[in-house]
């Protein structure tokens, strides 16, 4: 039935069909009526027309009339298969439900119909990069560049295409085949010389060091972003043992920033002293006299006071260490102890630092000096002596001692706010998470508008499974609008995992579930980011930034956020599998003890019944209220739609609960193999499974590698 | 020891996670992606022994504008790690790459009237100046100083100026 001339539309219909596209792409409801109005126009009187019948399907779509659209685009294909539009359309709608896979089949028909057409391949290659499909992404970044030549992302689309499947030689050469093209680069513009730069990292993971050196010196009037040429520069000098141009070159990073490690690392290389060295304590001279020497070049840098205290023993260091301390001590800088804490990992410093610690604090209560000190010292010192050596024994695991020394502090001045997270946390270390939490809703209630207190305090009141503050306090921050909170929405993942883990400890893993997987959901969303940045970078010529994006977004499931939240995932769902009646119960729910399956079915039932009603109240009153306020700034929005389930009540019904538990320990041995953690929940999966063989090698592989 | 240096994309979460902790205005991972793949050059962040992010600087290029001039999207150091100057110094890094990198001829900034704190950092630490007021800037009403600070005379802008001079006259030369 479909012959050519039913699909043939006369003029007065094309004009009409054209407007339906335009329309399509100003994304407003009333446009999209209007295309629906003018396609339906056109299918009265021809409504076998398969092109008219796909851009209904795609203006339904974008009204969220997915199942519509659905039909009326397979209608459009029985139609008309030879139609790359159709074709094309039913793609857009597959990559619009985030089905890649499919939308890349519709794709690839579209092109058989016509082949050269560039918004098909475009749209075909973002999905192949974006589900790292490389074969075919090589293949259609090709055909790209083949089309137009003359568009430079399509040489830059076509090398980024080889790098990214790992064939550098090709990368390079359609790198150099296109700067080829290029007729005037006397200009030191921005684009061109992230290109250079891109060129050069190409060269670098080819192992050319000497050719990326050149390369880089050659460019270096067209390169724009001198810091990473410097850098660049220095670490290559440094590989290939020109050892005094490498200095020289860490000398000139360190002018510009002497607070960067790195650079000292590789100035620190270049003089011949690698990390051994510096940590063996031994050439001390010849290292003092390089930091005495930055330091009077670089007076106000941190690092050049910081980096002696690590390569420097005994007497050396005890006095050095005692007059990097002053000036934290009189300022009151509550990162002391953070910044030293490095050098906790060798006893004999320990010992040292204890000393002078002590010995400052004798004094300062004697004579309200500090060891060393001829003028007398603001009171205010004391109590970060006292703040310091609370933590010390903190850390030594001395937690009287520790609180005793911080009461000290906090009995000269209670006023100070980091005393008391000091104090807090020396009872977190202890045990002690409800004394925590005490301690640190103290310090936040001290200074309301810092969002710091508040999170600290949330954080511990979590961990003290105060759940019900916690949300309260939470939101004097998190509130926005209309919305009661947008932790959700802003992707405040530690809160959620906190939250998730307090649920899981008091067994309500409905709503640790709807915590824990809301993180998941903002990796997938993390992944599904990247979409846009496939052509902006390559529009921007970010390259370097981009080629890191594809790479850290391959792994992005290491990432502890994600592991955090997989474990306690996994625990609900073994939870779960255990126990199903804990699906509905929690240890809080004292009403539900001791009962039979059925009485807890019907107080359940009843509950839901009641919560609903109340619920149906509640939004009742809601509406009211909105009738009267004129709330201008809630114009334009769309009402979010309610959590059909807010508790993951839903979430803990699950079938099969071992099976979603095996989802994620499969991703976690992927990312989180080298935890230990992993392997211990994933036999504790294995073994609810039965496999009792795979548990066995599991175990006999764990312990070959341990 | 707490380590100054350019941001990478692995750190981003990170930094948004150090912003949710401290800061009111706050932003999803894809504004952070952005501003990264826009201007790779302006994003620093100050990380600590362990690699924690205890501060971050972003910033972006308003490129479009009559003059270049930069501006500062975010800047938050973790109240733990207040007092080490570690705000001026994402500050520094952030101004040396727009002068160097986009040859930014100033820089602007938001800051809540109420803050004082941070109005205090811009004003007297870092050279800011109040260039106008913005009503009801942020969500709750609450008005902004638009502050800016001057890049014409920072000490990379001269050697850029040579640059630019050499290169025209090696072009020349050809």
């Amino acid at each position: 039935m479909s012959s050519s001339n039913t699909q043939l539309l006369p003029q007065k219909e094309a004009a009409v069909f054209k407007t339906i596209v335009v329309r399509l792409k100003f994304y407003e409801t009333k446009q999209y009526k209007k295309g629906l109005k003018a396609a339906d126009s056109i299918l009265k009187k021809y409504p076998e027309h398969g092109e008219t019948l796909a851009m209904k399907g795609l203006t339904l779509n974008c009204m969220d009339r997915k199942q519509e659209a659905y039909d009326f685009v397979r209608l459009a294909l029985k139609k008309n298969m030879l139609s790359h539009v159709c074709w094309h359309v039913y793609g857009l709608l597959y990559r619009s439900d985030r089905d890649y896979k499919e939308a890349i089949k519709c794709y690839k028909q579209a092109l058989r119909r016509d082949k050269d057409n560039g918004q098909i391949l475009r749209d075909l290659c973002l999905l192949q990069i974006q589900t790292r499909e490389l074969t075919g992404f090589i293949e259609t970044r090709r055909q790209l560049l083949a089309i137009n030549p003359k568009n430079r992302n399509n040489w830059v689309g076509f090398a980024v295409s080889h790098h990214a499947a790992g064939d550098l030689d090709m990368a390079l050469k359609v790198l150099e085949s296109y700067e080829g093209t290029l007729e005037d680069t006397s200009n030191a513009d921005y684009e061109h010389s992230e290109m250079l730069l891109y060129k050069a990292q190409v060269l670098e993971e080819k192992g050319e060091l000497e050719k990326t050196l050149a390369h880089l010196e050659k460019s270096e009037p067209l390169i724009v972003d001198k810091q990473s040429f410097r850098e660049k520069r220095a670490e290559l000098l440094l590989k290939l043992g020109r050892l005094e141009d490498a200095e020289a070159m860490y000398r000139e990073l360190l002018s510009i920033n002497s607070d960067n490690y790195q650079y000292h690392k590789g100035l620190l290389e270049a003089r011949g002293y690698t990390d051994d060295v510096v940590a063996g304590g031994v050439k001390q001279d010849e290292l003092v006299s390089i930091y005495r020497e930055l330091s009077q070049m670089h007076p106000k840098s941190n690092a050049i006071k910081r980096i002696p205290l690590d390569f420097l023993t005994g007497d050396r260091f005890k006095e050095s260490f005692s007059s990097y301390v002053k000036p934290f001590l009189r300022k009151g800088v509550p990162s002391l102890f953070s910044d030293v804490k490095p050098l906790y990992s060798k006893p004999d410093k320990v010992q040292i630092m204890e000393e002078v610690m002590v010995k400052n604090l004798e004094r300062l209560r004697s004579e309200q000096k500090l060891v060393g000190e001829d003028d007398v010292d603001p009171p205010v010192t004391v109590l970060w002596v006292l703040e310091y050596l609370a933590n010390h024994f903190d850390r030594k695991g001395d937690s009287p001692r520790a609180l005793q020394l911080i009461d000290e502090a906090l009995d000269y001045t209670p006023t100070v706010i980091d005393l008391h997270l000091t104090k807090a946390r020396i009872y977190k270390h202890a045990g002690d998470f409800q004394k925590a939490s005490d301690e640190c809703e103290i310090a936040r209630k001290m200074d309301l508008a810092d969002r710091f207190l508040n999170t600290m305090s949330v954080k511990y009141m979590l961990r003290a499974d105060r759940r019900q503050p916690a949300e309260g306090t939470v939101t004097l921050f998190s509130k926005d609008g209309d919305n009661p909170n947008n932790l959700f929405d802003m992707q405040c993942m530690w809160y959620e995992i906190e939250f998730g883990r307090s649920c899981l400890r008091s067994r309500l893993y409905g709503k640790a579930l709807k915590k824990l997987t809301a993180v998941n959901k903002h990796f997938t969303d993390i992944i599904e980011d990247q979409f846009d940045f496939h052509t902006y970078c390559l529009r921007k010529m970010t390259l370097r930034a981009y080629m890191m994006l594809l790479r850290c977004e391959d792994t992005i499931y290491k990432h502890k956020f994600f592991v955090r939240a997989a474990f306690s995932i996994v625990q609900c769902y073994i939870a779960l599998h255990d126990n199903p009646a804990s699906a509905q119960e929690g240890e809080e729910d004292p009403e539900l003890k001791g009962l039979s399956d059925a009485e807890v079915k019907k107080i359940l039932r009843k509950r839901r019944k009641a919560q609903a009603r109340a619920e149906e109240e509640s939004a009742d009153d809601k509406n009211k209220d909105k009738g009267k306020k004129n709330d201008p700034k809630g114009k334009g929005k769309t009402i979010k739609q309610d959590d059909p389930d807010p508790d993951g009540e839903q979430l803990a019904k699950v079938e099969k609960p071992l099976d979603e538990a095996s989802r994620y320990v499969s991703i976690l041995q992927e990312h989180a193999g080298n935890l230990i953690e992993t392997h211990l929940l994933s036999m504790e999966v294995y073994m609810r499974k039965t496999r009792l063989l795979k548990v066995f090698c599991l175990y006999i592989l764990n312990t070959m590698q341990l | 020891m707490v380590n100054i240096r350019r941001a990478r994309v692995e750190d981003l979460l990170e930094m948004q996670a150090c912003n949710l902790a401290c800061l009111p205005e706050n932003y999803q991972l894809k504004y952070y992606f952005y501003h990264i793949f826009s201007w790779p050059q302006l994003l620093h962040v100050a990380e600590d022994s362990s690699k924690k992010i205890v501060g971050y600087v972003m910033a972006k290029m308003e490129e479009d504008a009559s003059e270049s001039h930069g501006h500062i999207t975010s800047l938050a150091v973790l109240r733990s790690h207040r007092k080490l100057g570690l705000a001026t110094r994402l500050m520094k890094a952030a101004e040396y790459d727009m002068v160097e990198c986009f040859d930014a001829e100033y820089v602007s900034l938001h800051v809540r009237k109420s803050n004082r704190a941070a109005f205090h950092l811009y004003s007297e630490t870092l050279g800011f100046q109040v260039h106008d007021i913005e009503k009801s800037y942020y969500a709750d009403d609450e008005d902004a100083y638009d502050m800016r600070k001057d890049l014409r005379d920072h000490p990379r802008k001269k050697k850029n100026r040579e640059a630019a001079d050499q290169l025209a006259s090696d072009v020349k030369n050809i």
